[in-house]
């Protein structure tokens, strides 16, 4: 049995990877990549049905138990991301919600501001809240007073598969917020997702780069395997980095002497 | 009758209920939220509740999304 586990909103949780589920070439791969890499928590998005199709639901592809985690993607307000996260609630699938604020279409930062407004507002009305942001220290500190679940720095640009390029500022976070750090967007690797869990991330999201690669649910356990290497190396009180060589056999008793 | 549906203006009877215009549009009527003029309107009430002309409704279910 796994003692060390993800723990958010006094829940718990037995994988430190979580899924997002877009983009995915079939739901077949979806399917198959969730369960490849045990995630217990996997992100949705609200949209408009197509009244042209009966397409198939996206939650038939989601095995049960599985927590849902709706973002309030195409939210450009906090007012927007508000009334995307009570009709997920509405539908009857759980109260958990990432805050999604976006205004920019070329880089997809968070709207920081907009982001602590809609997390205010939704934790009071007693929502799981998981922002996603930018990371900086000022905000995360809001958004724990806001009352959030968890806060969900970004590694680099959505998509993006750049890896961990805020890697200091998001350490900040983990040395300084009590909440659990997801790092979420831009992790295109199973090594970059272990260097966050390292640095000492609670868990790590990922959906582009499973989503894409050419074996989806083959990615997805790489990512989850990287992610438990990176916890267990986090865990063993990694040694310092040194400048210099040190012998690793002992420096005496050599046959030259 | 003209409504507005998901952004689209649509021709429908009078008198049409709001759970009658979900079945016309979707097979998984249990995966769907309704708002009507910008209010959530719960499952249960879809049958009584019964659009008036002009009225503005939006369908939303889940998709894949990060």
């Amino acid at each position: 049995m796994n003692t060390d586990q993800l723990e958010i909103a006094g829940q718990k949780f037995s994988s430190r990877f979580l899924l997002g589920t877009g983009k995915f070439r079939n739901k077949g791969d979806l399917k198959a990549s969730i369960i490849a890499c045990g995630a217990r928590i996997v992100t949705v998005a609200l949209r408009r049905i197509d009244l042209e199709r009966h397409d198939e639901n996206i939650l038939e592809y989601i095995p049960e138990g599985v927590t849902l985690l709706t973002n309030t993607s195409g939210a450009r307000t906090a007012v927007e991301a508000v009334r995307i996260a009570r009709l997920a609630k509405a539908a009857g699938h759980g109260n958990w919600v990432k805050i999604e604020v976006i205004n920019d279409s070329k880089y997809l930062l968070p709207d920081n501001e907009e982001t602590v407004k809609a997390t205010e507002i939704l934790s009071a009305e007693g929502f799981i809240v998981l922002p996603y942001v930018s990371p900086d220290l000022y905000i995360a500190r809001r958004l724990v007073k806001a009352g959030a679940a968890a806060v969900m720095p970004l590694g680099s640009f959505i998509g993006s598969n750049m890896g961990l390029r805020t890697r200091e500022f998001i350490k900040v976070l983990i040395d300084e917020i009590t909440l659990p750090v997801i790092v979420d967007a831009g992790i295109g690797a199973p090594s970059q997702a272990c260097e966050a869990m390292e640095l000492g991330a609670a868990a790590v999201l990922v959906n582009t780069a499973v989503a894409i690669a050419d074996n989806p649910p083959m990615l997805a356990k790489a990512f989850s395997q990287a992610v438990e290497a990176g916890r267990a190396g986090f865990l063993s009180g990694l040694p310092a980095k040194r400048p210099q060589g040190e012998a690793s056999s002992p420096l005496t008793g050599f046959l030259f002497e | 009758m003209q409504i507005t549906l998901n952004g689209q203006p649509k021709d429908i009877p009078n008198n049409t209920s709001l759970a009658a215009l979900v079945d016309q549009y979707t097979k998984e009527p249990t995966r769907v939220v309704a708002e009507l003029d910008s209010a959530i309107v719960t499952r249960d009430a879809w049958s009584r509740t019964i659009l008036k002309p002009g009225c503005t409704v939006e369908l939303v279910t889940f998709v894949g999304g990060g």
